[in-house]
């Protein structure tokens, strides 16, 4: 089973957009995860609420709203619609929920007392926090974005309303295989790529699996 | 010594509110209190981890904590290294990466840290992560990687609380040696009278949300009540011979004979005698199957509770605790001529090394 120029493009676009989007979400994702692991202070629910909202809303009003923000009517003056990178930011949009609650629970789990010994050895707030809370994290903090770039790998609502399917640029698996769904004889087509689809999917899964649990022994002393 | 500690602080615990005033000028001070009376939240207040609610923390001339001038330097920049009861040591770095990780951050002193980790004996660990360390492992790293920073003052918080007593005391030696070496001012918690001792010429107390002394051990004894701390007679000794189930030990100028334990001759060691266990005559004794007897006069009788503590003036001076009743039986008052007595099961001894 081999694929034609057109899958081969949709598959490395979806790639090039999943890995991008994760990128772009990876350093405020992180931070927000960090930011709402801390118990008390003001207005932490109401972004806690806000962060997960694209979790819960349909992808297409994700989209929506992304094209009012960056869209031709930008209030910001950016308009970046329809292109690559309009279809990687829609994809870590999305994506970026599971990052923050992943990430939030690594910060969660780090004991604190071990920070405060970090700071008695003389380690300055940001020394600690790179060298003992992140270290400490990361397990949680690799599955969070490994769970991210799995979710805009597959990101379809959002990517359609705010990116378009432009071959060559935005048009990923999800999106040709849409594509094909709606074109007669096109059912083969898609098939084919849903199980090229699915085996993505499940390398991603057990690629994470395996980085989560290499970090993990890593950090708890085995080796 | 230019870097003596001084407090003056409260501590709010709960909705009890400790106050602590001291000046620590000693190498290495004890600080004693049953748990719960707040012996750890008054260390971390000197290490930055717990913020009184007003006073004055000094080291030297250099103020950590003045809540008059709203100074409260933050815990990485008071140069005060603490070892944690329950170790604290970073899982995901092997033991070298563990005892650096303050050297790292201020100038670094790779002769110092050689020494210490020749000190502690932890060459062979260093390459080891600290979840496959046994706990007296675990209490040694955390004691160098308090050390190699070089830190003004050294907080040991009950570092001996979760290691196993036969343990303990391979422990106390290495506390020593950093007392004696490194010459860094050692404040010592516990709730152990007998540890702090190991170590610790004079000893604070903390209870009922106050702390006192420091002062001698004798001192704090003398004016608490039974029950409070643990009271013992502590002796320097050393292990004279063995002989016919029986250690003759040298101790000052008191030859004292315990049952005998797996000692050499020659080992230095600590004679641990509790006052209950001391009985004192005026009179004639005849034939008596208690092998410790020994001759001195009454220094003092201090009242003591339902009871009399009696300083006995030998060398080393000793105490011995009898009833109100008995002390005026035997009409015992400063100058008396007495024989005290001990058997040979109540005088324990604990190797020094």
């Amino acid at each position: 089973m081999s694929l034609t120029p057109a899958e081969l493009e949709a598959l490395i676009i979806s790639s090039r957009v999943a890995l991008l989007s994760t990128a772009i979400v990876a350093i405020p994702g992180i931070w927000l995860g960090w930011l709402l692991s801390h118990p008390n202070w003001r207005g932490r629910a109401i972004v806690d609420a806000i962060v997960m909202l694209p979790l819960v809303m349909p992808p297409v009003v994700v989209g929506w709203g992304l094209l009012m923000l960056l869209g031709a009517h930008s209030p910001l003056g950016i308009d970046i619609a329809f292109t690559g990178l309009a279809a990687a930011i829609a994809g870590g949009v999305v994506g970026m929920p599971l990052l923050i609650r992943a990430s939030r629970i690594g910060f969660e789990n780090v004991d604190s007392r071990l920070e405060e010994a970090a700071g008695t050895l003389g380690l300055s707030r940001w020394q600690t926090f790179l060298r003992v809370t992140v270290p400490l994290a990361s397990p949680a903090i690799v599955q969070g974005l490994i769970l991210c770039l799995a979710r805009s790998l597959g990101e379809f609502g959002a990517t359609i309303t705010f990116a378009g399917a432009v071959p060559g640029s935005t048009r990923t698996m999800p999106l040709m295989i849409h594509e094909q769904l709606q074109a007669p004889g096109g059912d083969e087509i898609a098939l084919r790529l849903v199980i090229f689809s699915a085996l993505i999917s499940l390398a991603a899964m057990a690629t994470s699996e395996w980085l989560a649990r290499k970090v993990r022994n890593r950090s708890r002393g085995h080796r | 010594m230019n870097a003596s500690l001084h407090l003056d602080i409260e501590i709010i615990r709960g909705d009890r509110i400790i106050v602590a005033t001291a000046q620590l000028d000693e190498l290495s001070t004890g600080l004693l209190g049953p748990s719960g009376s707040g012996k750890t939240s008054l260390l971390h207040a000197i290490a930055g981890l717990v913020k009184p609610r007003r006073g004055r923390i000094q080291i030297g001339n250099d103020v950590l904590f003045d809540s008059d001038h709203g100074i409260n330097l933050p815990a990485a920049e008071r140069r005060v290294g603490v070892v944690f009861q329950d170790g604290r040591l970073f899982p995901h770095w092997s033991v070298s990466r563990n005892i650096t990780a303050g050297a790292v951050s201020s100038s670094h002193d790779s002769g110092f840290e050689k020494e210490i980790i020749e000190l502690l004996e932890l060459a062979d660990l260093l390459d080891r992560k600290p979840d496959t360390l046994s706990g007296g492992e675990q209490q040694r790293v955390a004691l160098a990687r308090a050390i190699i920073m070089r830190p003004r003052w050294l907080l040991l918080d009950e570092p001996l609380s979760a290691i196993d007593s036969r343990l303990k005391n391979r422990i106390l030696p290495f506390l020593r040696k950093v007392r004696d070496h490194c010459e860094i001012p050692i404040l010592h918690v516990s709730h152990d009278a007998f540890e702090l001792m190991a170590i610790s010429d004079v000893m604070l107390h903390l209870a009922g949300d106050h702390l006192t002394g420091p002062t001698s051990y004798r001192d704090l004894l003398l004016n608490t009540s039974p029950g409070e701390i643990d009271a013992m007679n502590l002796l320097p000794a050393r292990v004279h011979r063995i002989e016919g189930g029986e250690c003759h030990l040298a101790c000052g100028e008191l030859e004292l004979l315990s049952a005998a334990v797996d000692h050499q001759p020659g080992d230095l060691v600590t004679v641990r005698i509790a006052p209950s266990e001391i009985a004192i005559s005026t009179g004639e004794l005849g034939d008596i199957s208690i092998r410790n007897r020994i001759r001195g006069s009454v220094k003092q009788v201090h009242p003591w509770g339902d009871s009399c503590l009696v300083e006995i003036d030998s060398k080393p001076v000793l105490l011995a605790q009898c009833t109100t009743e008995s002390c005026r039986t035997l009409k015992l008052e400063a100058g008396c001529e007495v024989t005290i007595l001990i058997k040979a099961s109540a005088v324990h001894t604990i190797a020094d090394r």
